[in-house]
């Protein structure tokens, strides 16, 4: 079996060592790029959000790397995001790919425990251990990853010079990566700490905090919202994203990090009675506690046409005024430049100092 | 440098402490409903529910440009062209009702499957409330099959409108039949022997079993008595939201556009027998969209000459249905003609006339 599931940015760092253990061969296609997103634009219907045409688009470029099974997540639930896997596997069909489409959901659960146990050529205790040792790295390899995100996060507004971070955290992906085992990646997470640690600063002591919330995809994948959190940093600014490819991992697959959207769920009751998907919920309830642990700004990101986020946003701006906290809306889809955001964010950067100064 | 606490000190506005099922003060006495969005399916259903309670019920008036633009102004410029238009009706009938009826409808069983609404339309009363201030005497229905039946959800409402003294039983009206199948709910509804003799007549029973007529100003007759009576029998199938296709303002009066052309349009809901659900290969849990999907593909089955796709701009539902018809339609009925138009604020009729005539000429050339 060459499995293949869709591209989702640092997720892949750890989905792959995940299957790689259960003893499946894993297909992972290069970080999308142009090629890519113009694939998947010319296969997609026009007004799907753009989530799914790089996905899609990445899809394409699994198949011809000779994948034969691909894995998704999907729901049968009110967002089109329930549909990707079987839209998806429709076009790509008509297209005369074959493979098989293996969906994940609650109702295929059981499919899914059966398929890892052929994995390990049917012998249960073979796959119990090999899922405990995959769950293991996996988890491992996500939580460094998350330190690296993080520490990158935390140093770029005060770095001296930005090239210096970045540089770093591209090295510590590729480490993540190359590195098989716990124990090296134990090794790694102290590294990290400290080299990010001696990152020549520039004296900023209190930069300005903003949230970013928003449809799932677009916060994780920096191919999809124009590196935002890069450019913000670079503007001087710490970002919080509410969602990370670890806490998505973690809640997704074993509801770590429940409580935290337990308590956004029920902060975004106020306004938002119940959620129909695209993190509209979340995006509300993280604003609001973004809001009372006194961040400067929400920015909310989400695709074109995503139908919850579109029909969030109205009550986000009420919120945003309710709790006098600036907010910026950015939609993406496959036409948005890059400059064009840039513009925006400083735009936005320069009247929050602006702000935080009236304030002081 | 301020410190956190000093800015939480400032939170918390008072209007959060609103209770979320509210308790009339005073009990209403009109109800309005907007003429759009779900309306064009259930309003015969929502007129007779609210007048058997003894409510004035006040229906918005059909939808003009102004109601467009009302509703343009206000909404975020991706909402799709239907939900705009139904703020524009909120936004005319606030303040001449005393309570105004915003519907959630989220799921619904059709036998088996569990067929959920549209995004949008889940969180329509939402978005209209952080639209829209002063909606705080507004009365919301949601109709979620998993927890309750369809019955109880009304009961709920009528027990929140009425307060618990006025006996609200059995008032559920059985005005509507639903164009598709009798889903479970509805025959329960139906099979309810006390509704029929403590309410057994309604002004708009009977008048227009689908709801449609009524809503909506087109006058749509079945397509099916015509055939064989005219002359150019080219027959052309219109999917598209009853919303859309029987707003005339909203689709520019598309159906009429049509007859003019003089060829016959065959809506979906004429397309499907009652009871009857093909099994197309894709399947989508969304209420609307099933239906769309199979009238699709019974129409093309039955010989129709070509496809109109008609959806509005940035319908998140129709961008995944109208892909799904096109490619059950490659195997159905290999080239077929298909026409797929989006309507939005800006669509100009001379644009959409060009399209049509030019799309019945490839029709009448096919012959």
């Amino acid at each position: 079996m060459k499995a293949a599931f869709p591209y989702m940015d640092t997720i892949r760092l750890s989905l792959q060592p995940i299957l790689e253990t259960l003893g499946a061969e894993v297909i992972v296609p290069p970080p999308p790029d142009r090629g890519v997103l113009e694939t998947g634009v010319r296969l997609a219907p026009e007004l799907m959000c753009i989530p799914f045409k790089i996905t899609l688009g990445n899809m394409v470029r699994c198949l011809d790397l000779g994948a034969d099974t691909l894995v998704y997540v999907s729901g049968s639930w009110s967002c089109r995001f329930g549909y990707y896997g079987k839209l998806q596997a429709q076009i790509l069909r008509d297209l005369g790919y074959e493979f098989r489409l293996l969906e994940l959901t609650h109702d295929t659960l059981p499919d899914a425990v059966r398929e890892v146990i052929g994995l390990s050529s049917g012998s249960l205790p073979r796959a119990l251990v090999r899922a405990g040792r995959a769950f293991r790295l996996g988890w491992f390899k996500a939580r460094t990853v998350d330190l690296a995100e993080t520490l990158f996060r935390q140093t770029l507004p005060n770095a001296a010079a930005a090239a210096e971070p970045r540089a770093l955290f591209q090295s510590a992906l590729r480490r993540v990566e190359d590195v098989p085992d716990v124990r090296g990646l134990s090794a790694l997470r102290r590294e990290l700490v400290a080299e990010f640690g001696r990152v020549r600063r520039n004296g900023r002591t209190a930069p300005l905090r903003v949230k970013l919330v928003g449809e799932s995809y677009c916060v994780i994948e920096p191919f999809v919202n124009l590196n935002v959190i890069r450019h913000l940093g670079e503007l001087g600014v710490a970002v919080d994203p509410f969602l990370t490819a670890y806490r998505w991992l973690g809640f997704h697959g074993f509801r770590i990090g429940k409580a935290d959207v337990v308590r956004a769920k029920k902060l975004a009751r106020r306004y938002w009675r119940m959620c129909v998907g695209g993190e509209d919920e979340n995006s509300l309830g993280h604003g609001i506690l973004a809001a009372e642990q006194g961040f400067d700004g929400i920015v909310h990101i989400h695709p074109f046409g995503c139908m919850p986020a579109t029909v969030v946003q109205p009550a986000m701006q009420k919120m945003c005024s309710d709790y006098g906290i600036p907010y910026l809306s950015v939609s993406l889809d496959e036409h948005s430049s890059e400059t064009g955001l840039l513009t925006r964010l400083e735009a936005f950067v320069s009247m929050l100092e602006r702000r935080r100064k009236k304030t002081e | 440098m301020q410190s956190a606490e000093v800015r939480t000190a400032r939170l918390r506005p008072a209007d959060f402490q609103r209770p979320v099922v509210r308790l009339y003060l005073r009990v209403p006495r009109t109800i309005g409903i907007c003429r759009a969005l779900d309306a064009y399916r259930y309003l015969a259903r929502w007129r007779s529910f609210f007048a058997g309670l003894g409510f004035e019920v006040v229906v918005s008036e059909p939808t003009t440009r102004q109601t467009i633009e009302l509703g343009a102004r206000l909404a975020p410029a991706e909402l799709c062209l239907p939900a705009k238009v139904f703020l524009g009706h909120v936004l005319e009938l606030k303040g001449r009702v005393d309570a105004l009826f915003l519907p959630r409808l989220v799921c619904q069983y059709s036998g088996k499957d569990l067929l959920f609404s549209c995004p949008k339309s889940l969180a329509l009363p939402d978005m209209t409330r952080a639209l829209i201030p002063g909606l705080e005497s507004a009365v919301e229905l949601v109709i979620d099959e998993r927890e309750e039946p369809e019955e109880q959800a009304y009961r709920k409402m009528a027990k929140v409108l009425t307060g618990r003294r006025q006996k609200s039983e059995g008032r559920i009206e059985n005005a509507e039949v639903r164009p598709r199948s009798q889903t479970q709910s509805t025959q329960r509804v139906r099979t309810n022997p006390k509704s029929k003799t403590q309410n057994p007549t309604s002004p708009d029973a009977g008048v227009s079993p689908l709801g449609y007529q009524e809503a909506g100003q087109s006058k749509v007759q079945n397509p099916k008595s015509k055939i064989g009576a005219v002359s150019d029998p080219v027959r052309v199938g219109v999917i598209a939201h009853p919303y859309l296709i029987h707003d005339r303002v909203l689709c520019l009066d598309l159906l009429a556009k049509i007859e003019t052309l003089g060829i016959t349009a065959v809506l979906p809901e004429f397309a499907l027998r009652p009871n009857v659900r093909l099994d197309g290969r894709f399947r989508t849990n969304w209420l609307f969209e099933v239906e769309l999907v199979d009238s699709a593909e019974a129409m093309a089955r039955d010989g129709i000459d070509g496809l109109l796709l008609a959806s509005s701009f940035a319908c998140g539902t129709s961008a995944v249905t109208s892909e799904v018809v096109r490619r059950e339609l490659a195997h159905v009925r290999p080239g077929l003609p298909v026409l797929q138009v989006f309507f939005d604020e800006h669509s100009a009729e001379a644009g959409l006339a060009t399209r049509l005539e030019s799309f019945v000429e490839l029709l009448r050339m096919k012959r």
